[in-house]
């Protein structure tokens, strides 16, 4: 069974990573519902993994309240 | 045009506040009321699909109890709210009703239990019609995602009634009840409130208990009532809040001195609709006309609040949601049922998934998941906390200047079904509304007529510190004194 830990962006640890979204596969999909006991058709996974994508993008400014945010995005929006 | 019997169309559009009066001057009975409610609904309900689950035989039962203390002349043993009849969303439990949350994880599922703001609506005397449509686990800003079906707006039954409180607020509209409860933790009851033009309140957080509410987000959820005029639904608040704060007295004082603040940044947001920015600032001049003095205020953190109402919001979901594992709650595969329940061992099994969540459901888990059990999810849970603070900081700081806020309620007027299809879109019908359940303020949707471009109905919302109910009730009532109360739509009046 799937870890959270399995998920590749979890190794880099305790970031909001903007760029994350852009690269939630439909493999990290497939985890995420398999861990959360959640039936998807495997037709759904390309749409799922883009909804997903949008919606945490749509996170994006949080970046703004982190105080150690690391990526371009954030230094943005600092600026 | 819709037939019904006269008798039925007296009551579809009667106030609760006329139809208790009519009772006490014998006028007419309870019965008569709720068998004339239950017959427009027969005929007016599946052309709206407010109502999953009609409690006939509860409201008859109910209505006889309030005639029989009229028979015999105990008058003052009356509730509030004896003989009105009321519908609750099916995200509330009611003993002996089944409490879908409009999913088929729940759609076998019974009420063992009340719901304490549905137990002092029926110990008020309140005639329970049934059980109202929402979307599903109150996921959504349309009631399409219910698992039983669309509701349709009253107004025009080719677009959404809003949501997740559709239901509540299409059987209102509709004349199918003159009150009803729904739930919000993001606009779930002022959304549709706007789309259907009716009066939806959702009080200040903890205001109303939440035992018996099945929890969406908790600290955020709060259950309001919905009516056609404010009188009505300051007589359920009464009934329904905890605290002895009479809502209805504090409607008798003109707005004459009191201070309301308008956010002028909120008028430039983009994807606010010209005709609803145009409704929102009438109402503001209506308002200093009749002598309330306006002032600008500032809420620089508000836009953002979205983005942690969506880690909030979907990290609770996904733990409240745990508990329709089906050992539990909801449906089994067949191939994972056994004798004696689940086990954890079970639920671990790789294949073992919970079929009947919808997609906005599955949605709202699967990013709880993502945010609820990675580190990255531990930043954002940090991130989202800060805002939320500096969110309440900028309302508290703004509540001190002005007794009440006027804003929109939503970007525009509502869509038609499938028109808003990408789910950050459809969130976005939360923009205005999501900051004050963030904060814990109370805030509502008055009516102000039909918007100039679609003719559909515009709502304003009147946003009031946390446990100041009252003001953004009193500013209504002086709103309902211009515009008039809501009627019923038009097509079921």
């Amino acid at each position: 069974m799937a870890q959270w830990y399995d998920l590749p962006a979890f190794e880099k640890g305790g970031h909001v990573d903007q760029r994350m979204s852009h690269r939630l596969s439909e493999q990290d999909v497939s985890r995420l519902a398999e861990c959360a006991g959640i039936a998807l058709d495997p037709e759904d996974l390309p749409g799922m993994a883009a909804e997903l994508g949008a919606l945490i993008d749509g996170l994006s400014p949080l970046a703004a309240y982190m105080p150690d945010f690391p990526c371009e995005g954030e230094r943005d929006l600092r600026e | 045009m819709i037939f019904v019997s006269s008798c039925a169309h007296t009551f579809a559009t009667m106030t609760a506040s006329q139809m208790r009066r009519g009772l006490l001057a014998g006028e007419f009975s309870a019965n008569e009321i709720a068998r004339a409610m239950l017959a427009r609904i027969d005929v007016v309900n599946p052309r709206v699909g407010a109502f999953l689950e009609l409690t006939a035989d509860e409201a008859l039962r109910a209505a006889a109890r309030v005639d029989e203390l009229i028979a015999r002349g105990a008058q003052a043993e009356l509730g509030p709210l004896a003989g009105v009849p009321v519908a609750f969303k099916d995200n509330l439990h009611m003993r002996g009703t089944r409490t879908s949350c409009a999913s088929r994880m729940l759609d076998a599922y019974e009420s063992p239990f009340t719901a304490d703001c549905v137990a002092r609506m029926l110990e008020a005397g309140a005639v329970p019609l049934g059980k109202l449509n929402l979307d599903e686990f109150a996921f959504g800003s349309s009631t399409e995602s219910s698992a039983f079906g669309k509701t349709r707006n009253p107004w025009d039954l080719e677009r959404v009634p809003g949501g997740s409180s559709g239901g509540s607020v299409a059987a209102v509209a509709a004349g199918l009840a003159p009150v009803a409860l729904g739930s919000d933790a993001g606009g779930s009851i002022r959304q549709p409130g706007a789309f259907c033009g009716v009066v939806a309140v959702k009080p200040s957080y903890g205001t109303v208990p939440s035992h018996g509410v099945a929890a969406f987000v908790d600290g955020l959820d709060q259950v309001g009532p919905i009516a056609r005029t404010v009188e009505d639904a300051a007589l359920v608040m009464n009934v329904i809040a905890d605290g002895p704060v009479d809502y209805v007295e504090g409607l008798g004082r003109d707005v004459r001195g009191m201070r309301i603040g308008y956010v002028p940044s909120f008028m430039e947001m983009r994807g606010l609709s010209s005709e609803v920015r145009v409704a929102v600032e009438d109402a503001i001049e209506q308002l200093r006309a009749m002598g309330a003095q306006l002032v600008e205020v500032d809420l620089p953190h508000a836009e953002d609040a979205m983005s942690a109402y969506y880690v909030l919001g979907p990290r609770a979901a996904f733990a409240n949601l745990a508990r329709f594992d089906a050992g539990r709650f909801g449906h089994r595969l067949a191939g994972a049922a056994r004798e004696g329940g689940l086990s954890r061992h079970d639920l671990d099994q790789p294949g073992f998934c919970r079929p009947d969540f919808g997609p906005e459901a599955k949605r709202r888990i699967l990013l709880g998941a993502y945010l609820l059990h990675s580190e990255e999810g531990e930043a954002y849970y940090r991130a989202a906390c800060a805002l939320r603070a500096l969110v309440k900081q900028d309302y508290d700081r703004a509540f001190e200047r002005v007794d009440a806020i006027v804003a929109p309620v939503t970007p525009r007027t509502a869509f038609k079904f499938g028109e808003v299809s990408d789910p950050h879109e459809m969130h976005l019908s939360d923009m205005f509304t999501v900051s004050v359940n963030v904060a814990g303020n109370a805030a509502m949707s008055m009516p102000v007529g039909l918007g100039r471009d679609s003719g559909l109905p515009v709502g304003v919302q009147l946003i009031a510190p946390a446990m100041r109910d009252g003001n953004m009730l009193r500013v209504a009532a002086a709103l309902e004194a211009v515009y008039g109360p809501a009627p019923v739509a038009p097509v079921f009046a």
